[in-house]
């Protein structure tokens, strides 16, 4: 799905991805872990579209990308909703975009509300919802644009443990109905191992890959109950305090 | 709605310190030149149904309509070019921030020998203040939104036209609404200012003609109309932004205050 060929992405001096190769397989899920500083978020946007590389050559389902991919969802830090739009309407506003007619958007922005529980929060604006339910709001107008790629930097970062935990299991069941490759930027070692079919550890401050590990039990969802769990968190962990010292 | 509720009694409140404060000063003062309320008003309603201090408000109100619509079309739209393009803004910015401080007002003499002793250099002499209040609101407006969410919106397909009408009119509205309301008092002042000279309507003429007449009662009644004038103004400002921003009005009530956090 994603092919990612000697990247290299420059902001002047500063060298934020160098030379960097991955691939990551249709339908399966990819989470990118790394500490902050260490280029995660500039690959995410260059997958996206977002900024242009310096140099190399990202494709996508073989063709390679320039600037916005039309099946490419994306969430980002903050979870990017609009503070005057209704849940409705910032549900609603992919469609709107792409022009679809009333009843299809009626349809389907019901659908959605209906699938992430937020019925009863569609009239309400984003400063009078929990950042559980914000990000649940962004994860609806997302999936209303049917993807077949979905990126997302930090997508629960600022969320209590509970409610992280929840909304990593709501996308793992969306995840499994809806058939499509996700990639998911986290600092969170847990979020990278429950989320990671493949996970990628990058090197503090260096713009490169360090590891990738392929995680055999994703898409367990009591896999956080599990010995191997705890196992390859702890593999990841050590592979990150390594760069520590 | 609790906030709502308070504010209309806020106005209430405001009226009757006023009026408790002018009462005593009047009964303090034994001298015409500060008549009691009761008078004032008495000629206010008069001065109203025989259409005198119509006229002269009418006159006002249209030049301010008139400054602050071109001020906001103007300002608007080179706000938001500004904002959009950082590279102009490097330009212009200089300029502004050079022109901004300068008390419009020293300019009258220029506006009125430039644009005629007419109606137009008032104009010219408002738009010259709320222009750059405007401006400036209007470009901050577009610079605070993050990029986050440019890049969410346009993720989702957004073209230019859908990315203005989705994400850019939006942010910048509720801003402008508040340039506005610290325009209005600004327009006012500048505007009695202004019509002291080369005019016979206005309600600053008419104010000031009262004055050299010893008119007292009647001054007071313009004095008046100006102050109502205010609160209707800024009274439409508020029902507008009740309508049109409504999470602004919510993000309000939650903190207590106006949230930058956006």
């Amino acid at each position: 799905m994603i092919e990612i060929e000697d990247l290299n992405i420059r902001y002047g001096n500063f060298i934020a991805i160098d030379n960097l190769n991955l691939n990551v397989e249709k339908y399966s899920s990819c989470a990118i872990i790394g500490p902050s500083g260490c280029g995660k978020t500039t690959l995410l946007y260059a997958v996206a579209g977002i900024l242009k590389p310096s140099s190399g050559l990202i494709k996508i389902n073989g063709e390679k990308i320039k600037g916005n991919r039309k099946s490419t969802g994306i969430i980002l830090q903050n979870y990017g909703l609009l503070p005057w739009k209704t849940v409705w309407d910032n549900v609603a506003l992919g469609l709107k975009i792409r022009k679809a007619n009333r009843e299809t958007i009626n349809k389907k922005v019901t659908n959605i509300l209906k699938k992430l529980d937020l019925e009863d929060l569609k009239d309400k604006y984003p400063v009078q919802l929990s950042g559980g339910q914000r990000q649940r709001v962004a994860i609806a107008r997302t999936l209303t644009i049917e993807p077949d790629l979905l990126l997302m930097d930090e997508p629960f970062s600022s969320l209590d443990a509970i409610s992280r935990e929840s909304l990593q299991d709501l996308l793992l069941r969306l995840y499994k109905e809806n058939k499509m490759t996700m990639v998911i930027v986290t600092h969170n070692i847990e979020e990278a191992v429950f989320l990671g079919h493949k996970i990628v550890i990058m090197a503090k401050r260096e713009g490169k890959i360090k590891k990738v590990i392929e995680n055999p039990y994703f898409g367990d969802e009591e896999f956080r109950n599990r010995v191997d769990f705890y196992k390859i968190c702890r593999e990841v962990r050590n592979l990150m305090e390594k760069d520590e010292t | 709605m609790k906030g709502i509720k308070t504010k209309n009694y806020s106005t209430l409140y405001g009226m009757m310190v006023i009026l408790a404060v002018w009462y005593t000063l009047d009964l303090i003062i034994d001298s015409s030149i500060i008549p009691s309320p009761y008078e004032t008003f008495k000629r206010f309603v008069e001065l109203i149904k025989n259409g005198e201090l119509l006229i002269h408000v009418g006159v006002s109100i249209y030049r301010i309509a008139f400054a602050t619509i071109i001020s906001l079309v103007l300002g608007v739209s080179l706000g938001l070019f500004l904002g959009m393009h950082e590279k102009y803004d490097e330009l212009v910015s200089p300029i502004i921030y050079l022109l901004y401080p300068i008390p419009k007002v020293a300019f009258l003499p220029v506006f009125m020998i430039l644009f005629g002793i007419g109606n137009t250099s008032k104009i010219v002499l408002i738009i010259g203040i709320i222009f750059f209040q405007i401006l400036v609101t209007t470009r901050d407006a577009i610079k605070g939104l993050s990029k986050e969410l440019f890049y969410s919106v346009k993720s989702l397909g957004a073209n230019k036209i859908q990315m203005y009408r989705h994400l850019i009119f939006p942010a910048v509205l509720p801003k402008v609404l508040t340039a506005l309301r610290l325009s209005v008092g600004t327009s006012i002042a500048v505007l009695f200012f202004a019509e002291n000279f080369a005019t016979h309507y206005g309600i600053g003429y008419f104010i000031l003609d009262r004055w050299t007449r010893v008119s007292y009662t009647e001054m007071f009644a313009g004095i008046l109309a100006v102050s109502l004038l205010g609160l209707i103004l800024f009274k439409l400002i508020d029902f507008m932004e009740k309508r049109l921003c409504k999470w602004i009005v919510l993000e309000k009530v939650k903190d207590g205050s106006v949230s930058d956090k956006w």
